[in-house]
């Protein structure tokens, strides 16, 4: 098979526009997500998966472990440990890396972090790159930056390469062609290696493979994403099915990991935790099939392996975070859990949240990496449900944030005039106990005797509050407040 | 909650560049520490509760039943044999016998001693990894012959890692990988396979170790499982008893 070179894809981010942390491929989220919830093929793509992972990680947790919610609690600690004492476990796993003959680099933001990568593959006469699958590589928009310095950088795993050569965006960050069909790919396929259509799987897979052996042959720089940082081994932890991410880390003479700096953990031993969990919550297996654990370059004697080894740190905006309320999202391991179990995410798919991170963890990391002025629905993209918050393996409070952003729109000018006076008159009313029997009274009487109402539920609201009940019913207030009952069943003293 | 915590949408400066000293200064910031020098842990990280984690804590023959149980079921195919050349020969055989492979990649010199594993495959083309070229060679073998340091139960898991006579290539590039793996070295969870790694490399981790859980496999495709994608399609264990 020839191999067709990827064309030239620019971001679809407009260039001239000031560049974000995370780059944003849409800003209509209301829009995208009324679109993308009446669309038949992405709903029976997004349910097959989301619900399959959804329910494996159900069933293979409490198979497995005795307390999975003290696990999922040990996890989490460890965790928000690692984020208080960052500053410490930053310059033990830099120490580490040295020592062990490997580079460390500091990014501050995307760019500079893209740009440190350019400048390791000129000093070192590289030109093809072969990249493992990297949600930070995307957060960065990295293939951008070493196109525009005039390399060639190559997707290897297959959903990735998928994506890049239909110049497309990941929808999940575990399985980022969730959203095509196989036929689609087909298509792409078909146009891409110049062969006749097919949609079958294995023959897909099949192409993928001999153009990407070729491909890991000749380059000359491999790069990853790391899943785990071990502080005390000075060690990076990469977690593929496919065999890639090991193919990138093991043939190019020169290997680049990039991380945002929150992926460390503190000891090896840890690992037990973490790979268990992953697995389980990412893709509903025991274990990754490849766990990949690289402390430096190719040592002295060794047959192959690279020749160097640098890891960029990276910031981006996460020292802001972790100053702030919403630490523990910095917690994530990305294993997509949270999406797979939400019911929006699989109602509006994720390219409906515009950004690289969708889901509800990425409700809460687009607005904190971009501002909230240019996200302002995201935190009321929720139905507040909790699942999320039960699925996540290190146990991140997600609704508890949502709710936290949702107070700090009004800091950005992001609550409406009609949504301030509410909220205004809420306070009065509920400061006051007149004014709260009084709204009682109105209340009881407005929705008890609402004329709609029908088997205890209430089919349509008026004036403003018409929109909640256009898509599900109101709960007809019960005949007796709780102080009523409260006041009959209180002992007499 | 910390008190001086920031609002992260009103106290937007831009991340100044500037290489370590400037990005380390705004990370102890952030965390309320001083500016100039990073701190002493003040606690140690929480305690691994073992009870949480571990998942398997069988010996002798219950563990090497619940390794090949869990392995097969990540596709592993298994061959279990006695520690004598025939019998590792037959096993050989039964591994390749769908493949028919012509080049032979061999990585396992200790068992080729012992149990002259190239002197059984004359009719095949053997290369050993360690001979000049091997990185190169590796890539167009039909099948490799490795051994592995570990096998762990939980999962089914084979744990193998890199130095001067073990390749990472040798596990990874070459469609038909057949392991060897003595019972004895089954141990019972990833916690021990992890303290395992630490105890025989005190001086320092190597520079690549694996944990193996089955062929190459990807569901990229409408959930569809496909073998072999990049790493093998095919792999064996021969799980030789009494060595």
């Amino acid at each position: 098979m020839t191999a067709p070179a990827i064309e030239n894809h620019k971001s679809k981010e407009n260039q001239s526009s000031t560049r974000h942390a995370l780059p944003i491929f849409s800003s209509d989220f209301m829009g995208d997500a009324r679109r993308a919830s009446v669309n038949e093929a992405l709903h029976a793509a997004t349910e097959n998966a989301c619900v399959k992972k959804d329910a494996g990680r159900r069933a293979l947790l409490p198979r497995d472990f005795a307390n999975p919610d003290g696990l999922r609690t040990l996890a989490g600690n460890i965790k928000a440990h690692t984020l208080d004492h960052l500053d410490f476990y930053v310059e033990q796993l830099e120490a580490n890396i040295l020592k062990n003959g490997g580079q460390v680099h500091f990014a501050a933001t995307a760019e500079e972090a893209n740009q440190l990568i350019v400048q390791i593959a000129q000093q070192n006469q590289c030109k093809l790159i072969v990249k493992s699958k990297s949600m930070v590589s995307e957060e960065t928009e990295l293939n951008r930056s070493l196109i525009d310095a005039g390399l060639t950088p190559i997707e290897t795993d297959l959903g990735e390469l998928i994506v890049q050569i239909a110049n497309d965006h990941p929808s999940h960050i575990v399985m980022p062609v969730m959203h095509m069909r196989r036929k689609q790919i087909g298509e792409i396929f078909a146009k891409f290696f110049n062969v006749p259509f097919t949609d079958e799987p294995q023959a897909l897979a099949e192409m993928a493979r001999v153009y990407l052996r070729d491909t890991f042959n000749k380059a000359d720089m491999g790069i990853s994403g790391v899943n785990f940082a071990v502080a005390e081994t000075g060690s990076i932890v990469i977690c593929t099915n496919e065999g890639n991410g090991r193919m990138c880390t093991s043939r190019p003479r020169v290997h680049v990991a990039l991380m945002g700096m929150e992926k460390i953990i503190p000891r090896f031993a840890d690992l037990s935790v973490f790979l268990k969990l992953l697995a389980r919550s990412a893709s509903a297996a025991t274990l990754t099939q490849y766990t990949n654990i690289i402390t430096g370059p190719k040592r002295p004697g060794e047959f192959d392996g690279p020749d160097q080894f640098h890891l960029i740190i990276m910031d981006n905006g996460r020292s802001r975070i972790l100053a702030s309320d919403y630490r523990d999202t910095l917690r994530c391991i990305r294993c997509g859990a949270c999406l797979n179990t939400c019911p929006v995410y699989r109602t509006v798919g994720g390219h409906a949240y515009g950004s690289v991170y969708p889901g509800p963890i990425g409700a809460l990391l687009t607005p904190l990496f971009n501002g909230l002025e240019h996200h302002e629905h995201l935190p009321q993209a929720t139905s507040l449900c909790g699942a999320c918050y039960e699925a996540c393996p290190v146990k991140i409070n997600i609704p508890e944030m949502l709710v936290l952003m949702r107070r700090d729109l009004k800091s950005v000018g992001k609550l409406k005039f009609s949504q301030r006076v509410l909220f205004r008159l809420w306070t009065i009313a509920l400061s006051s106990k007149m004014l709260y029997l009084l709204g009682q009274k109105f209340q009881k009487l407005t929705l008890r005797h609402a004329i709609h109402s029908d088997a205890g539920w209430i089919k349509k609201l008026p004036g403003p509050a018409k929109g909640w009940t256009q898509a599900r019913d109101f709960p007809k207030p019960p005949a007796k407040t709780f102080r009523q009952l409260w006041q009959e069943r209180k002992p007499r003293p | 909650m910390n008190p001086a915590r920031t609002n992260p949408f009103t106290n937007r400066k831009p991340l100044q560049p500037g290489g370590r000293e400037v990005f380390l200064k705004r990370l102890r910031q952030s965390l309320g520490h001083n500016a100039a020098q990073t701190p002493p842990l003040t606690e140690p990280p929480p305690a691994l509760d073992e009870s949480l984690i571990r998942q398997c804590n069988d010996a002798g023959p219950a563990l090497i039943d619940r390794w090949i149980a869990k392995a097969k079921t990540n596709s592993m195919i298994i061959h279990r044999t006695t520690a004598e050349p025939a019998a590792i020969h037959a096993a050989l055989d039964a591994s390749f016998a769908a493949h028919n492979p012509a080049k032979i990649l061999l990585n396992a010199a200790d068992f080729d001693t012992r149990f002259s594993l190239a002197g059984h495959l004359t009719q095949k083309s053997v290369i050993r990894w360690t001979e000049p070229n091997c990185r190169e060679t590796a890539f167009s073998c039909d099948a490799s012959i490795t051994d592995c340091r570990a096998a762990l139960a939980d999962a089914g898991s084979l744990v193998v890692w890199s130095d001067a006579s073990f390749g990472r290539s040798s596990t990874l590039v070459i469609p038909v990988h057949v392991i060897l793996l003595p019972a004895s070295r089954i141990l019972p969870d990833l916690i021990d396979g992890l303290q395992f790694i630490r105890n025989q490399n005190p001086a320092g981790l190597p520079s690549n170790v694996v944990i193996i859980n089955g062929p190459s496999k990807t569901a990229d495709i409408e959930m569809n499982l496909i073998t072999g994608v990049h790493g093998p399609k095919h792999v064996y264990v021969i799980l030789i008893d009494g060595m």
